[in-house]
């Protein structure tokens, strides 16, 4: 596969095709956000989307010569970042008496937003919130699946390439959520 | 049959992945197109608000700086100075042990080559009692070295 070049911070070595990371800084000051957005609407708590990005990309920098530029630097952040998702939801399992602690405990309607008008504001608020309490009911996957495709706007092979499934769980995975969403948005108006 | 998309069809236009028959349904019928039209916005909206929100939330917090380039560098240090370190006491060793380790004296073997003590031995043995019938003699044989040298017992 063609190794991805559209990034300055990459570097092939010719003699080994494995890429170097120039300046890895730079890597996480231009994916930091994304990440970190892609993480909290994961787990739906700031402090732990914090420590799991800061994870994410300490597991990239200890794994960054592993990358072959077989897929994007996005997706292949966005691989490390789901994984961890999944891990901490498997640990969490255990903890059964945890998991009502922070789910619920952040709400994204405090945070102000000027740029429309209370009106108007409601109203978005009223459609984003209905399609964001559906996500929660989702499995992890199909949640994950929706979030990558809906939030991230990652289309069906690179989310397969994060998810390491493949395009066909995908869809199957991304049809059902989709479905469970419009469900939910249908019994809220 | 309904005349409208089924469930599955309408997801099929969300997600865009729609075929060539339901593309041409929604080119027709307005209730379906309006409906798949409003579903896509509300995504849409989705996106555009959290990530908006969530852009916001992180521009309020001080970013936290990830200390993966600084650990390697302990690392690297650390690696550095054990090397040297190693290096120091495979240099220092054999001195170290040289010093410590006991002198071990070497006593010269005194060998009695002297004739004249090797007589004076004899006429002692000689002038002692008379030898019991199963007494060895050999210590009383000169060696072969001293017959064969000057001066030595013939």
């Amino acid at each position: 596969m063609k190794p991805s070049t559209t990034s300055g911070f990459i570097a092939v070595n010719m003699e080994n095709p494995v890429l170097e990371f120039k300046d890895f800084d730079q890597l996480v000051e231009q994916y930091r956000t994304r990440v970190l957005r892609f993480l909290f609407a994961s787990v739906r708590d700031m402090d732990v989307a914090e420590t799991l990005t800061q994870d994410c990309f300490l597991n990239a920098y200890k794994g960054r010569k592993s990358f072959r530029g077989e897929c994007s630097v996005n997706t292949w952040l966005m691989r490390i970042a789901v994984n961890l998702v999944r891990n901490r939801a498997r640990s969490r399992r255990f903890q059964f008496w945890k998991n009502t602690q922070r789910l619920d405990g952040e709400d994204i309607y405090e945070w102000p937003d000027r740029r429309i008008s209370p009106e108007e504001l409601a109203a978005v608020n009223e459609q984003v919130e209905a399609i964001w309490e559906a996500t929660k009911i989702l499995s992890e996957k199909q949640r994950t699946v929706f979030l990558l495709r809906f939030l991230e706007d990652l289309d069906i092979a690179e989310i397969a390439q994060a998810m390491s499934l493949s395009e066909n769980a995908v869809n199957v995975h991304l049809f059902r959520a989709v479905r469970g969403v419009r469900r939910r948005l249908g019994r809220s108006e | 049959m309904s005349n409208h998309l089924s469930e599955d069809q309408f997801i099929r236009c969300a997600v865009g992945r729609a075929e060539r028959a339901e593309l041409q349904h929604l080119g027709e019928c307005s209730d379906c197109s309006g409906e798949v039209d409003r579903f896509a916005g509300s995504l849409s909206l989705f996106q555009g608000t959290i990530r908006r929100r969530i852009e916001n939330r992180i521009s309020l917090k001080v970013p936290k700086t990830i200390p993966v380039t600084p650990v390697e560098q302990i690392h690297s240090k650390w690696r550095w100075a054990l090397i040297a370190a190693t290096v120091v006491i495979m240099t220092m060793l054999p001195f170290l042990t040289r010093e410590n380790k006991p002198r071990v004296v070497v006593e010269p073997v005194v060998i009695e080559t002297d004739p004249d003590a090797i007589m004076n031995a004899v006429n002692f043995h000689l002038s002692g009692t008379v030898s019991a019938p199963m007494e060895p003699m050999l210590s009383l044989i000169p060696s072969e070295q001293f017959i064969t040298k000057s001066g030595g017992v013939q």
